[in-house]
């Protein structure tokens, strides 16, 4: 395995859980977890993708740098049994990376060429995907947070989408499902402040190269954003150097590793949601 | 000011039995629409028609039943003779899961995910269920108009206010992606909000707020029925505050003053790689 930024923080004692680290993002910030010592638990609905990236972080970093977790997120019990397993099986949690998302490959697998419209889906499929994304999000986040709070440190980091494809026609439910997320993370950090733990949002800035664009896709792959731009900004929201960064949302395309962490945050990161937006006065009369 | 003749134009409105979706359904039958008043309680539609007296139906629905929706759609369009504005106004507020929230501040943490889901379910499964319904109808007849109420774009993402807001986050994503989705339909897609929290059963009567100083819901009717007429044609991806539509105004004025595009586009520039960036709605003339 590649030897990634040796310039990483370290994360020796830190334990993370990755929704989704079966591959693609999640995969990519599992790996670049363990490069810097935190203890992973990969979860994925697959179990075998998920154990697969567990025994590739244990072959690298020693039988206990990983667990694998199978676990369906839209269902609370099925989250909250994960959650404890990784606190009894790695020795604590410090942050989730609510990454598992159902993408519009789900929708139609030709959705990059052929947007389908929101007529053109069954409920079912709607359902599917919005409990997955939302519903499960919201079902991690509960699970892990008293222990977080108890402990007064923790990160919870949710990966959403740009905000243009929020909104794009053709990209829904994957959009509004991410819309919603995005609003989730914002005022849950609202919901924390004083706490000790923090929400923050982190897109890698565009399509990346992983299952949720299929081969056949006309996209240029080579275009497209490599997951590992998530590694650097998310071991630095691991680390206790972003003690005190909550409600922000951090773009990994533009996280600058030749920069100090400090300052590649600040080039990289704005504020969750649409806190930027000028909210509109009344009126004048 | 603007007066509208929606005579002959059929309009569903959902959550018809109170609040905004009431103030909306009165006045588009007070200006000439034939109104289909859904509500989930058959009641309260019918107190509603009652009040109207003339050019209110009211329906019973479920809006989170795929049966449902799509068997209210055609009810209307058989027993109403047509249909051409959807109102997706139905929706559950902060209220259902904590009666006082306004005081015992709801935190994430404590919100009972069965009453998380249902919320969620009214609000944006809800919302998705009618639109899709309505949708093949209007396409159709090249006509038509969905109209979806949200909230304040800081409300959606404010503390203590999940899981409303993140529901009406998707509502308003969707707004402007259904918007993209219709676009040389015929039928536009835009947000109504009042602009403010509104004087109706979804701010409960012993929160602290002055009620003279929260948002009529009459301020949604001047910009509704607007919407529901031919003089709104080819106005799409807009998002509209009720308390900022003046009815003595034009409206090429009141479009300048009350609307705005859906959802964030001026800060969506960073397109996404290798995909086309949202089309409508960025671009979206201020005027009609």
């Amino acid at each position: 395995m590649a030897k990634t930024d040796r310039s990483g923080p370290n994360l020796q004692g830190k334990v993370v859980i990755v929704t989704g680290g079966g591959g693609g993002l999640g995969r990519a910030m599992a790996l670049g977890f363990a490069e810097c010592g935190a203890r992973v638990a990969v979860l994925d609905i697959d179990r075998g993708s998920a154990e697969d990236v567990a025994n590739e972080v244990k072959q690298a970093h020693g039988e206990n740098a990983a667990i694998a977790l199978a676990c369906s997120i839209a269902n609370q019990s099925e989250c909250r049994i994960a959650v404890q397993r990784t606190i009894d099986e790695l020795g604590g949690l410090h942050m989730l990376v609510n990454n598992a998302a159902i993408g519009m490959r789900f929708i139609s697998e030709d959705f990059t060429d052929i947007p389908p419209k929101f007529w053109e889906y069954t409920p079912d499929r709607f359902q599917a995907l919005m409990d997955v994304n939302v519903t499960g999000t919201f079902l991690m986040s509960q699970a892990v947070v008293h222990h977080m709070m108890d402990q007064r440190w923790g990160r919870i980091v949710c990966v959403t989408t740009s905000l243009d494809s929020m909104m794009r026609g053709g990209n829904m439910p994957y959009g509004q499902s991410k819309a919603a997320i995005e609003a989730a993370a914002a005022s849950w950090a609202e919901d924390l402040e004083g706490t000790g733990v923090t929400v923050n949002v982190l897109i890698p800035g565009g399509a990346a190269d992983t299952q949720m664009i299929p081969a056949h896709s006309s996209l240029d792959r080579d275009r497209l954003n490599k997951p590992e731009v998530m590694v650097a900004p998310i071991c630095w929201l691991a680390s206790d150097a972003s003690d005190g960064v909550t409600r922000r949302r951090f773009i990994g395309c533009d996280w600058d590793p030749s920069l100090p962490a400090a300052e590649a945050a600040e080039a990289a990161g704005g504020p969750a949601a649409w806190g930027a937006l000028p909210m509109r006065r009344k009126r004048a009369t | 000011m603007a007066t509208r003749d929606l005579n002959g134009k059929i309009c569903i409105v959902t959550g018809a039995g109170s609040g905004l979706g009431k103030a909306m359904a009165l006045g588009l039958a007070e200006a000439g629409a034939t109104v289909a008043g859904v509500d989930i309680n058959l009641d309260a539609a019918r107190s509603t028609a009652d009040e109207a007296g003339k050019n209110l139906n009211p329906f019973a629905c479920d809006i989170t039943s795929v049966e449902d929706t799509e068997g209210t759609i055609k009810s209307v369009i058989d027993q109403l003779g047509g249909f051409h504005v959807l109102v997706n106004c139905a929706g559950l507020g902060m209220s259902m899961i904590r009666r006082d929230y306004w005081r015992n501040r709801l935190n994430f943490w404590d919100v009972e995910p069965d009453l998380w889901q249902k919320l969620m379910d009214v609000n944006v499964r809800g919302a998705f269920l009618m639109g899709r319904a309505a949708v093949g109808h209007l396409i159709d007849q090249k006509w038509g108009r969905i109209v979806n109420v949200t909230t304040s774009m800081n409300t959606m993402i404010r503390g203590g206010n999940m899981p409303y807001g993140q529901s009406k986050a998707a509502l308003e994503a969707a707004s402007s992606a259904w918007a993209d989705d219709l676009a040389e339909t015929g039928v536009t897609c835009n947000v109504l909000v009042p602009g403010g929290a509104a004087d109706t059963p979804m701010v409960p009567h012993e929160s602290p707020y002055n009620r003279e100083e929260l948002v009529q819901p009459d301020a949604m009717v001047a910009p509704i029925c607007w919407l529901a007429s031919n003089d709104s044609d080819g106005i799409t991806s807009m998002r509209f505050l009720g308390r900022n539509w003046n009815p003595e105004a034009s409206d090429e004025d009141n479009i300048q003053a009350a609307g705005s595009p859906a959802a964030w586009p001026s800060l969506a520039d960073q397109a996404a790689v290798g995909q086309p960036t949202t089309s409508i709605g960025k671009n979206m003339p201020r005027t009609a």
